[in-house]
Order: structure tokens, then C-alpha cells, then sequence
């Protein structure tokens, strides 16, 4: 506050001008403050982003047998299975379950790390009975190896293992959806970590699902 | 601040009451400057603050290929590397092939105070890239192997790295996670020719790790 | 601000400089404690006489004997490759009411030079030892067996280059960290 201005004693018809536009913001009607507090919050937001073109309704779609890039990684979908068993892999009982398997490539390309999310790259919508977000196995299609690491610059073939509960239909086609990872430095670890951009997919695409048995 | 609240002692109180209610303008154009600047400097300050990501970072040990490097609590010689596109696996025998090209480099490795095991191994590249000891196979030295201290243990450690990596530098330490200590880690180039391993299509082996005398 | 500013401001300006000092200095006292005083790292000794008993996380513990295992062999018989190093083993006797006092414990052999060695390293595992490991009292034969009572004794063994002479033994017990009972060679 300003001490000049607000002195009851200055004792002269005018009051500075700063004096003015209070007594102006006080006589004013209610209606016109609130217009004026909304034109600022807009204003602010527009600083912010707020102006920025909203995005279209849904995420891009991916085309089957192509490379897309997202976030720290490009992530190639060749194709959906439904298979009753493939060995090593086991289903958690005995019996009673099926895969679904998408394969799909995934090449570390925005990244300089290597990165164990690979397995949080996709996510399927649109099968009854296949209760996981994330696949229940993430194996590479070469040597069936579990947990091992993507290298940046490496491109490595996955199966992602769905288990489907098998007395469910399988369907004729499924939503995959591509999710961005980021690699970013995490403050509270003190270690770089993949996170998602956002819990949106960066890409979805229906896919159409091979019944073939494995040969 | 302080003296910029009294009166001044040529004014007297009750004039100063009546006439001024306030400090002269000139004094409250300093004042506005200063804290102004104070705010400014406060900014920079924060700008200019090494971020955690710097402070944390590893402290290394820059070593030569051949030579011992002493990394505190291990000490690690550097061997040899070779490379190809194709890995027998140590377990079950079967080629192991890769988009990229197979490395593995022969180490010595012993503790020095207590037993030590040394999770973090990586290749980086000549654009900072790091390639993590692969999965795909057990690793005989990086898998868990508790190292003794004075008993040196030779074996090699498998990579997987990109066709187009250029000058490899091996990083190993301890991973000390999240406790308070911070990472130091051996960095030693080896002598990479990844372009000439790409034509090296015979099967690399990866023999056990063994006691060197 | 003028001259009489800063005498009348002298006492504050004067502790001004301490103040800041300690401002500046303060988080960084307390990570150096983090440091130094990791309650979660083993650093206080409780130490015994040779030979001797500690009483440490709740039970009492003696090194009975740490002797050199000669000629190790391999599995096939043959003469074991060590790399030069030595085998040693050592016979710790232990006793306790609470029978998990000393779950989770860490066994070290230290050498002449505080240097430390685990219990049965990979390195020892083409030669046939005993199997073994922990504090715990070594379960009886039979699931149905009772808990036994009073001392029990258990061994260790491990690799050492060559040189190195055996000079104490380490039992460390998370629960009781930062202390660990150092037991020296009777």
C-alpha cells in the first residue's frame, strides 16, 4: 500500500492519479469487476497455453507394419495371434487360458538408455477375458528372453503374451494402443527414469487377429 | 532500510505528519529498485544452481585399457573385447542373434575391503549412449557375483550395442540405489571396431569366469 | 546512509555474518551426519578377548577356531584351482533364547588388514563343502524334531589370497546396526 495515497490528511480536491483509478475501481458496478477479473484469468491462461489449438477428439491411429514414433522409443506392430500354447511360456495354471500375442518391434530412438518399460509400450482394448493392462509376458521373439533390456539403436522383436481366460470368444479384431515413454532424470531417485508422456495412447489402431496355429 | 523509516532528524515530527505522510518519492524509487534486483538475483541464482541431475552424477576413474584402476572398494584391469553379430548362449547352447552387434569384454576384477558386487555395467558410445550388460544372457560377473578382496576374478561381460556405436567406454561400479552414497564408477575405453565385427559371423562363446592367479 | 547508519547498524551487520554462515552451512551439516553416522552401515565394534564371548543383538557368541583347510579338492578329486588363494574355515558357537536374535546376520573372516571376506563365495563352489550359512541354530533332521537348546556351533569357510592370515571374525545383525560383534582369533 501507498502510504501517500491512501493519507487522509493530503487535504487537496484532486486526488493523484493513482488515487483516481481506485476510486474509480470502487465506484464502479459489481459486473464490471468480475468482467474485469475474468478478462485477467483469461488473459493468464492464454500465457500458459491456454489459447493453444485443442486437441482433435482421440488419439492418431498407427498403421499395422509401420514404424511409429513415440516418445522415447518407435514402436513397429506386425500383427496379432491367438495361440492355445507356445512354448517355454506357461499360463499361470494349467489350464483354462490362451495367448493373445502382439508382436511388435521396439527400437530405444529418442533415448540414449537402454530401458526395461519396453513392456509398458502397449496396451489392448476390445478382448473378453484378458484381464492385465500390460502384457503378462513381454518375450523376444528370437529367444523367448524375459527381462532383459532394450538398447538404444538396437531393435528388438517382441511377442507381447495376453492371457485370455479360453472359455471367452476370440475376438476377429482388437484395439492396440501405442503408449510414449519418455526418458527423463527423476529428482526424487536421483536416476533416470521412463515415465509416460500421458495417461493417453499416443497411437491406437485396430488390428485384425491371426487364428493360424504356430507353426 | 533501517534509516530510511526514521524522520529525518531536520524535520520535525508533527511537520512531518502533516505535510508527508511517507519517505520522499526518490527514496521509495530505491527502495522498489532494490527489491526488484533482489528478486532478479534471486532468479538467477536459482538459473544459475547446478540441478540435481549435475550434482548427482558419477564420480569416475578414468583408467586404461591393461592397466589396474582403483575404484575405492573394487579395482577392475580391462582385458580385451571382441565382437560379432552372432552369441552361443552359455546355458542352453542356441545362436543368439542381434540387430545390433554382440561385444564382450574381458575383465579382472577384485574387491578391495569387503565383498563387493558390481551390478552396473554399461558401453557408452561416442553420442553418450549407454548400453546396459544385456539380459538376453546370464552374465558371470555382473549377475550378483560377490568379488572377494585380492582374489581377482576373470570373465567377461556381454553387450549388446548399436551397429553404428562408435569409440566404447566401459563404465562399472556399484549400484548404490538409494542410499546416501553417491556412484563412482570405472571408465575405461576399449578398443572397439564394431564396423569389423559386423563381419564376424562365428558364434561367440562366453566361457565361465575363473580365478586368475 | 551515511556514516551512522552502519554504527548504528554495527551489531546487526556483525551477526549478520554468522548468521548466513550457518544458513549456508546447515543442510550441509546434516547430510555429513547422513554420512558419517549411517545408522544403517555396521561401524560400532562390540569386541571381545581372544577367544572370548560377546554378547551382541541379543545372544552370545564365541569364535572357537579358524583353521586352514589343507589340500582342497574339487568335486572329481583333483587338486582344486584357487588361484593361489587359501581356504579357511571358521567355528563360531552361539547362544541364545530368542531363536531369531540373529536372522538376517552377516559373517566376514577379516585378515590382518581389516580387509573382509564372505562366507562360502561362488569361487569355493567346485570344491565339495559342507553347505551351510547364517547364525541360526542348524535346523534338526526332521521337520518334526524340537527346537533344540543351549549352545549350538556352526562353520563358515572361505577364500583368501595368498598372504592373507585371519584376524577376526564379523557378525553383523541389521537390527543392531550400527554395532556388529568383532570377534578376534583365539
Amino acid at each position: 500500500m501507498l502510504c501517500g495515497v491512501a493519507s487522509p490528511g493530503a487535504g487537496t480536491a484532486d486526488p493523484p492519479p493513482a488515487g483516481r483509478l481506485r476510486l474509480a475501481l470502487l465506484n464502479a458496478p459489481a459486473r464490471w469487476l468480475v468482467a474485469g477479473i475474468a478478462a485477467v484469468a483469461i488473459l493468464v491462461s492464454g500465457a500458459f497455453g491456454g489459447f493453444d489449438k485443442a486437441a482433435p477428439d482421440g488419439p492418431p491411429k498407427f498403421t499395422v507394419g509401420q514404424p511409429y514414433a513415440a516418445g522415447g522409443w518407435t514402436v513397429t506392430v506386425h500383427g496379432v495371434r491367438a495361440l492355445d500354447e507356445l512354448p517355454p511360456l506357461r499360463h499361470k495354471e494349467n489350464s483354462g487360458w490362451r495367448w493373445i500375442v502382439v508382436v511388435a518391434t521396439v527400437e530405444v530412438t529418442d533415448a540414449g538408455e537402454s530401458t526395461l518399460f519396453h513392456t509398458q509400450a502397449l496396451q489392448i482394448h476390445g478382448v473378453k477375458g484378458a484381464p492385465a493392462k500390460y502384457a503378462d509376458h513381454v518375450a523376444g521373439a528370437a529367444d523367448a528372453a524375459e527381462n532383459a533390456a532394450v538398447q538404444p539403436g538396437v531393435p528388438a522383436r517382441f511377442g507381447y503374451f495376453w492371457e485370455q481366460r479360453a472359455e471367452a470368444p476370440v475376438p476377429t479384431e482388437l484395439q492396440v494402443d501405442i503408449f510414449a515413454l519418455t526418458y527423463t532424470f527423476d529428482n526424487a531417485s536421483n536416476k533416470g527414469v521412463w515415465l509416460p508422456a500421458k495417461e493417453q495412447p499416443a497411437a491406437v489402431a485396430m488390428v485384425p487377429i491371426d487364428t493360424k496355429p504356430a507353426s | 532500510m533501517v534509516a530510511t523509516e526514521r524522520p529525518g532528524p531536520a524535520v520535525p515530527p508533527a511537520a512531518a505528519r502533516h505535510r508527508r505522510a511517507g519517505p520522499p518519492l526518490r527514496t521509495r524509487m530505491v527502495t522498489a529498485l532494490l527489491v526488484l534486483a533482489t528478486v532478479a538475483a534471486g532468479a538467477l541464482v536459482v538459473r544459475l544452481k547446478p540441478d540435481q541431475e549435475h550434482g548427482g552424477r558419477p564420480f569416475l576413474r578414468p583408467g586404461k585399457a591393461g592397466g589396474v584402476v582403483d575404484v575405492d572398494t573394487f579395482q577392475v584391469v580391462v582385458l580385451d573385447a571382441a565382437g560379432g553379430t552372432k552369441l552361443k548362449h552359455p546355458r542352453n547352447g542356441l545362436t543368439l542373434d542381434t540387430t545390433g552387434v554382440w561385444v564382450l569384454v574381458r575383465v579382472r576384477v577384485a574387491a578391495t575391503r569387503e565383498p563387493v558386487i558390481l551390478p552396473y555395467a554399461r558401453l557408452r558410445d561416442d553420442r553418450d549412449r549407454t548400453f546396459s550388460a544385456t539380459g538376453r544372457v546370464t552374465q558371470p560377473l555382473t549377475d550378483g557375483r560377490a568379488f572377494q578382496p585380492g582374489v581377482w576374478v576373470e570373465g567377461h561381460i556381454v553387450f549388446e550395442v548399436a551397429r553404428d556405436a562408435k569409440d566404447l567406454t566401459l563404465l562399472l561400479g556399484e549400484h548404490s540405489g538409494l542410499g546416501p552414497g553417491l556412484l563412482t564408477l570405472a571408465e575405461v575405453p576399449i578398443a572397439a571396431s564394431v564396423p569389423q565385427w559386423l563381419g564376424q559371423s562365428t558364434p561367440l562363446d562366453v566361457p565361465d569366469a575363473r580365478l586368475a592367479a | 546512509m551515511n556514516g551512522g547508519w552502519w554504527r548504528r547498524n554495527r551489531w546487526g551487520l556483525l551477526l549478520l555474518v554468522p548468521a548466513v554462515a550457518a544458513a549456508l552451512a546447515g543442510p550441509y551439516f546434516r547430510d555429513a551426519h547422513v554420512y558419517l553416522e549411517n545408522p544403517t552401515e555396521p561401524h560400532v565394534p562390540v569386541a571381545g578377548a581372544k577367544g572370548g564371548w560377546v554378547t551382541y543383538a541379543g545372544a552370545r557368541m564365541r569364535l572357537d577356531a579358524v583353521t586352514e583347510v589343507e589340500s582342497p579338492a574339487d568335486r572329481s578329486g583333483k587338486p582344486a584351482d584357487l588361484g593361489g588363494g587359501r581356504v579357511w574355515q571358521a567355528k563360531v558357537t552361539y547362544e541364545t533364547a530368542d531363536a531369531g536374535a540373529l536372522a538376517g546376520c552377516t559373517v566376514y573372516l577379516e585378515d590382518g588388514g581389516a580387509r573382509r571376506f564372505g562366507d562360502r563365495p561362488v569361487e569355493l563352489s567346485p570344491v565339495g563343502l559342507p553347505s551351510g550359512g547364517g547364525c541360526d541354530r542348524p535346523r534338526a533332521a526332521g521337520a518334526s524334531a524340537p527346537p533344540g537348546e543351549g549352545p549350538y556351533q556352526r562353520d563358515y569357510y572361505f577364500l583368501l589370497p595368498a598372504g592373507a592370515t585371519p584376524a577376526a571374525f564379523f557378525v553383523g545383525v541389521p537390527t543392531a546396526y550400527p554395532s556388529y560383534a568383532h570377534l578376534p582369533r583365539p
